[in-house]
């Protein structure tokens, strides 16, 4: 069950298994057995009390479960940023050396062969014409079949042509279209940027929360919501609350010790999604008391026009 | 075989089990979101048991090359984050055992700097994590303090038993009926906070 289980062989020879548990004890020994805090004696006993009676695994998976999660109660440490990228350069070469293992062949360049092709092509006539050059009593009959040879090699090469002129127009095509592509692809880029930005921010304000607010709601019981507060910056994160038509939007409010609201951001939802607002804290705002959301016209609004839906 | 997505955002949605399958294949975009989403609770937790930086951050690109190089191993018979947590905590007990120098039993860090500044994969990702880790401390903190030390001794510490017996001066029957207790409790109260896994 655990991966650092003693080694059967050896610890059976030191410590030979007790006679078989009842399942009490084992129930009383599971914990243990799960944290792998048994002696080697009791773990084998357990282990083939188990092996035997598949009925307790249901049991013993509950105990790991449980077990597992306690990992979480560490005290939070970023790892540095440097293990990232050394394990990221290890992978890659990696990656690397097993491609190159695999023999992956060479890219062809496809224009080089066309070239190849139409150089060889243009060649042949000229072979040709070098061949037929002999004696006088065959010379009509050699010039005859030159000048059809001639002849045939220019409705080759004009067809060549065209068939170049179409590649190259596909080329063409295919390059501007490429281009379009990658400007396509930049512009995509950038709005990545800006979004991973964005998120960034919110991940500092979240794990670096210095303000904690849980908010409740009495109109809509299963939306919840929590609005972290880091410096000058707050995220406000929410559960469950109902979409909304494109008319409309959620509307969040400081509200300070003399009860009146001060507007502040906008998170329009209109799918079933949590929604994430961002917003830096006006100074006005910054000693609020309370934090609100309520529904409002799509643009936002000056002063609250519905009840309030959310608040902590 | 699944198929592979054409961006690294695409993954952000993908579960565990569907980024390790990816990492099967080789996948560094796969590999860099699980890293993203895993690396700190299992440095944290690494840096609980061997107490000492460096040693933590070895054992945490030990535990990452092994999850790059051997990811079948995973048998989906618990969450893939379970499995990651006891690879890592196989490798700082063995460390811990290794140098044979138990360090301190208490929640001083000593010099370690707490931080918890960290580009998680996704802003849900870092409240995820935050309010499981809010959960696991409050469930830990909510049975008594003689069985949570218990459980902590044998998971933090790598203590059988009979080594918390001798070490807090008990019977050793005391520790084993204190520690089923203590673990059924945070069982219940960790499935009533909703974490089935």
């Amino acid at each position: 069950m655990q991966e650092n289980q003693p080694n059967s062989a050896s610890d059976e020879r030191r410590n030979p298994p007790r006679a078989a548990l009842t399942y009490n004890e084992v129930l009383e020994l599971l914990p243990g057995f799960v944290l792998g805090a048994l002696d080697s004696e009791e773990m084998l006993a357990v282990e083939s009390y188990i092996e035997q009676q598949k009925a307790i695994l249901d049991r013993v998976t509950e105990l790991e479960t449980a077990t597992a999660h306690f990992a979480y109660a560490a005290p939070p440490v970023a790892p540095p940023a440097h293990i990232k990228s050394q394990l990221l350069q290890r992978a890659q070469a990696d990656l690397a050396t097993n491609q190159r293992s695999r023999g992956a062949p060479p890219l062809a360049f496809p224009p080089r062969k066309i070239i190849a092709r139409v150089q060889e092509m243009q060649s042949a006539p000229a072979q040709r014409r070098h061949a037929t050059t002999g004696r006088n009593w065959v010379g009509g009959l050699a010039r005859g079949l030159m000048g059809f040879g001639v002849a045939a090699a220019l409705v080759l090469l004009a067809f060549m042509t065209t068939q170049l002129r179409g590649t190259v127009g596909r080329l063409s095509a295919e390059l501007s279209a490429a281009q379009g592509q990658v400007t396509q692809l930049q512009t995509i880029n950038q709005s990545l940027q800006q979004e991973l930005q964005t998120q960034q921010v919110r991940v500092a304000v979240i794990t670096g929360a210095t303000r904690e607010i849980v908010l409740n709601s009495e109109i809509q019981p299963n939306a919840t919501a929590t609005f972290y507060v880091h410096n000058d910056i707050g995220v406000l994160v929410a559960h469950n609350l109902q979409p909304l038509p494109e008319t409309q939007t959620y509307q969040l409010w400081f509200i300070g010790a003399d009860g009146v609201p001060l507007p502040s951001g906008l998170m329009p939802i209109h799918s079933q999604d949590p929604g994430m607002l961002t917003i830096t804290i006006p100074e006005a705002g910054r000693d609020f008391v309370n934090v609100a959301v309520t529904i409002e016209p799509a643009g936002g609004s000056q002063v609250p026009t519905t009840p309030i839906v959310l608040v902590g | 075989m699944m198929m592979q997505p054409k961006s690294k955002d695409a993954y952000q949605g993908y579960s565990d089990e569907m980024l390790l399958q990816l990492v099967n294949g080789k996948d560094l975009w796969a590999y860099e979101i699980l890293y993203a989403r895993h690396a700190q609770s299992l440095y944290s937790l690494l840096i609980r048991i061997v107490r000492e930086p460096t040693t933590a951050e070895d054992l945490l690109q030990e535990t990452f090359w092994q999850i790059w190089q051997k990811s079948e191993q995973y048998s989906e018979k618990g969450s893939v984050a379970a499995w990651l947590h006891r690879i890592a905590r196989n490798k700082g007990l063995d460390q811990l055992r290794s140098t044979k120098a138990r360090p301190s039993t208490t929640n001083d860090l000593g010099t370690v700097e707490q931080s918890t500044a960290y580009a998680y994969a996704s802003a849900e990702q870092a409240v995820e994590q935050r309010l499981k880790q809010q959960h696991v401390v409050q469930a830990l903190e909510s049975i008594p303090s003689e069985q949570r030390v218990c459980l902590e001794l044998a998971y933090f510490e790598g203590m059988s038993q009979r080594e918390i017996a001798e070490h807090t001066s008990t019977p050793l029957g005391t520790i084993k009926t204190r520690m089923r207790i203590g673990l059924e409790k945070v069982g219940r109260l960790l499935r009533a906070s909703g974490y089935p896994e």
